[in-house]
């Protein structure tokens, strides 16, 4: 079956609602807030669907205010066929998500598995921790075709995020663990750095680095083995 | 309203009625006689239910600058939400519970009253701030005076008159409750990167010892007639070997001779045999015969296994425990009062020491006098307020503890070091209201509470089961939520739930002393202080529904 759902107004506020794959009558009656408002996902939204043998949801329209899209999904696939809002695929265990336009911050927060392709830009915090939590994204890869923001695989302990364009300062702070590759320019990497690999086209190092052949090694402030490595830019 | 309660099976020590099936009467927030009662608008069929007064929590840090920083220390706790808002307030927080959260959660498992036990008197007024947010329950906070650099100069002069003015003003300063001191001398110490390791050790800085400012306290204490005397969290807090300094910490109340002079608080943490962690045992059976024969009142300080924030004054001990714990860490020093450290921990049931430290606070509850114990987990250093229920069960079934030491897979360490697995002692459901409701009570020296006599305050809950056919595997569930909870004889709780959203009391005691004597003293202090002294402390019309306890 495949689900395509359209807001039925522009929202004055932000919306929470947990969208994963699943069958017609929860979804429907799928629970989300409208600001404080308790409400059922179809009183918000317009959703058709047939029959094709696939488990996806369509996602048309604005739902660039629309919050924790596809939060601690197992299977299936969500397309998002314009911008989406924060915590998108947080806690993804399974499965696949695509945007094809922009993602706001937190995309893939403590994830586990699955997929998450953004085909536009992504905000702060991709595949972080959340405030407080020892452990960033665990599992699965997190592909952006555009630029990201600051804090990228905050404390990350495994799995890959791969940004194809720029990123900001703080790629892999307090990394455990995993891969992080932006093939473009970041600021600071790794700082506090544990374990793990940053693959990146051009960066600052930081002086708790040290150079180990072709790569850096550190962070030395936390007795780190973590790898920095500077790699050819995508053309 | 006037609310009846009929054909409720009624447990109240303080009335020696132990399941005897009778009608309660409440009027105007109080509990009458049915002659006085006249209209009954509200009749609450209790038939088959168990009906006591309202639980008090004796030692909770529920308020204040340590839970506070503790949340913010903590965010990943708050994503755990208990409900959103709709009639209530939003309610969140598995371990460190917000301000709406604490009140609910205390009302839904029949819970009237709790007691913040550590305030340092410069920040008292945001104590009451966050205090006054708390729904429902009724509430007061205990002063620290341990580590005031006033009290161990009147302690070094053995000057008790001294010591009582002081006492007045910093509660009066304070819209305190008492006394609280934690680690005596050691939070000065820890000033300097030391601790003091004996009560008889002098205090860096000063002539006077720890047994002497405990001594100087008790004695002010007892010579003013506070309702609550000497709270405290001793020294040598959480290391091998501390069951001695609590025995000896108990000799000095011994000396004082005055009943409930002092309450000796999470005496768990305080009671290890042992040099060292790998030899850690429990001095529970020792101490408990001390307890027994002795002047001094407990709490347990339950450990409870799972997550939890470690708060306290005695900062050189949270230091300890960092460097063990190797987690985050808040390290405070406030001004010449006091100190204060934060730390968050796991306990784990196949940690030996953490065994040892569950099973100990277990065996006090079973071998202290109910007359002299309350159930605690000094909320949150053991654990969260919430599991008393289970506390509870625990101490009520020989088989549940049994249970659980295999489900939980608790270490068999606890077999050579504590004599928890040995006792076949199992509390009845009314010694259980004595160390949850009479007994905390009777050691604050809260008249109106913890009893259903005729005038007393008509906090009452009413749990959906009978108490006379107590059966185990029901008695978590029976406990963990009640039929109905009554605060000030309105309805707060209906079937688990919160149905109304009140404002509890703060209580405070009035001392009447001579200030004058102390005057010359507190104006060298405020010299050198970030607060000038006029400025200094809570104005009661600042409280939102005070309640002034003269003496
Ligand atoms: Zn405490």
């Amino acid at each position: 079956m495949t689900v395509i759902i359209r807001p039925k107004r522009e929202f004055e506020v932000c919306v929470e609602a947990e969208i994963v794959p699943t069958n017609l009558n929860e979804l429907k009656s799928l629970k989300v807030y409208l600001g404080k408002q308790e409400i059922s996902l179809e009183e918000l939204f317009e959703i058709e669907y047939f029959e094709d043998g696939e488990e996806k949801i369509i996602l048309r329209g604005d739902f660039s205010k629309v919050k924790w899209i596809g939060k601690g999904m197992k299977k299936g696939e969500i397309i998002v066929e314009g911008n989406a809002g924060m915590h998108l695929g947080a806690f993804m265990e399974g499965g696949k998500i695509i945007v094809k336009g922009n993602c706001d911050d937190w995309v893939g927060g403590m994830m586990k598995g699955g997929e998450i392709i953004i085909e536009g830009n992504a905000g702060n915090r991709v595949g972080c921790n959340y405030w407080g939590e020892s452990k960033g994204m665990e599992g699965g890869k997190i592909i952006v075709k555009g630029n990201a923001g600051n804090y990228i695989g905050e404390k990350m302990k495994g799995g890959e995020i791969i940004i194809e364009g720029n990123a900001g300062d703080f790629v892999g702070s307090e990394m455990l663990g995993g891969c992080i590759t932006v093939f473009g320019k970041a600021g600071y990497v790794g700082w506090d750095m544990k374990k793990g690999e940053i693959r990146v086209g051009e960066c600052e190092i930081l002086p708790s680095f040290v150079k180990d052949g072709d790569v850096f090694k550190g962070d030395l402030n936390v007795k780190g083995e973590g790898i920095i490595k500077i790699i050819k830019k995508l053309a | 309203m006037t609310i009846m309660i009929k054909n409720g099976i009624v447990v109240d020590p303080t009335q020696n009625i132990d399941g005897e099936k009778m009608d309660l009467f409440i009027k105007n927030g109080k509990l009458v006689e049915e002659s006085e009662a006249g209209k009954v608008e509200k009749v609450i069929d209790a038939n088959g239910m168990t009906v006591v007064p309202g639980g008090i929590d004796i030692h909770a840090h529920i308020a204040g600058p340590k839970i506070n920083a503790g949340r913010s220390m903590r965010p990943e706790d708050l994503k755990y939400v208990r409900s959103k808002s709709n009639k209530t307030r939003c309610a969140m927080g598995k371990v460190l519970l917000t301000c709406p959260a604490i009140g609910y959660e205390y009302a839904k498992m029949g819970y009237t009253t709790a007691i913040e036990p550590a305030t340092p008197t410069i920040y008292s007024i945001h104590t009451h701030e966050e205090l006054d947010s708390i729904p429902i329950v009724d509430k007061a906070a205990l002063p620290l005076f341990g580590n005031w650099h006033l009290t161990f100069k009147f302690a070094a002069e053995g000057d008790v008159e001294k010591m009582k003015a002081f006492v007045a003003w910093a509660i009066d300063k304070a819209k305190g409750y008492g006394i609280k001191i934690v680690n005596p001398g050691g939070v000065e110490a820890w000033m300097y990167g030391k601790n003091v390791h004996s009560i008889h050790e002098l205090i860096p800085g000063f002539e006077a010892t720890p047994a002497e400012v405990l001594t100087t306290l008790m004695k002010a204490a007892v010579e003013l007639n506070l309702p609550h005397k000497v709270h405290v969290h001793c020294n040598n807090l959480g290391v091998p070997g501390s069951a001695e300094t609590t025995a000896e910490t108990i000799k000095l109340a011994e000396k004082i001779g005055k009943e409930n002079c002092l309450h000796i608080t999470h005496v768990q943490f305080n009671s290890y045999t042992g040099d060292s962690w790998k030899n850690i045992g429990s001095g529970a059976e020792e101490l408990s015969k001390l307890i027994n024969s002795s002047p001094v009142t407990v709490d347990m300080g339950q450990v409870i296994f799972g997550h939890t924030t470690t708060m306290t004054a005695d900062g050189p001990f949270e230091f300890a425990l960092f460097k063990l714990a190797k987690t985050k860490w808040i390290n405070k020093d406030v001004e010449i009062e006091t100190g204060g450290g934060i730390v968050p921990i796991t306990y784990r049931a196949k940690s030996p020491v953490n065994a040892v430290q569950w099973a100990t606070s277990l065996e006090f509850g079973l071998l202290v006098d109910p007359d002299k114990i309350v159930v605690s987990t000094d909320y949150p250093n053991g654990g969260p307020f919430v599991e008393y229920p289970y506390i509870i069960s625990l101490l009520m079934s020989k088989k549940l503890r049994e249970n659980e030491v295999k489900e939980k897979n608790v270490s068999n360490y606890i077999e050579r070091a504590t004599s928890l697995l040995s006792l076949d002692i199992e509390r009845s459901f009314y010694d259980i209201v004595k160390m949850t409701r009479s007994t905390p009570a009777k050691i604050l020296g809260l008249k109106n509470k913890g009893t259903l006599r005729i005038g007393a305050d008509a906090d009452i809950a009413i749990y959906p089961f009978n108490c006379n056919e107590v059966r185990d595997e029901e008695l978590l569930k029976s406990l963990e939520r009640t039929a109905y909870t009554i605060k000030s004889g309105e309805i707060v709780v209906k079937d688990g739930e919160i149905v109304s959203d009140i404002w509890g009391k703060t209580f405070w005691v009035k001392v009447n002393s001579e200030r004058e004597i102390i005057e010359e003293e507190l104006n060298d202090v405020f010299k050198y202080y970030t607060v000038s002294k006029n400025n200094y402390g809570v104005k009661e019309e600042w409280i939102r529904k005070p309640e002034v306890v003269k003496v």
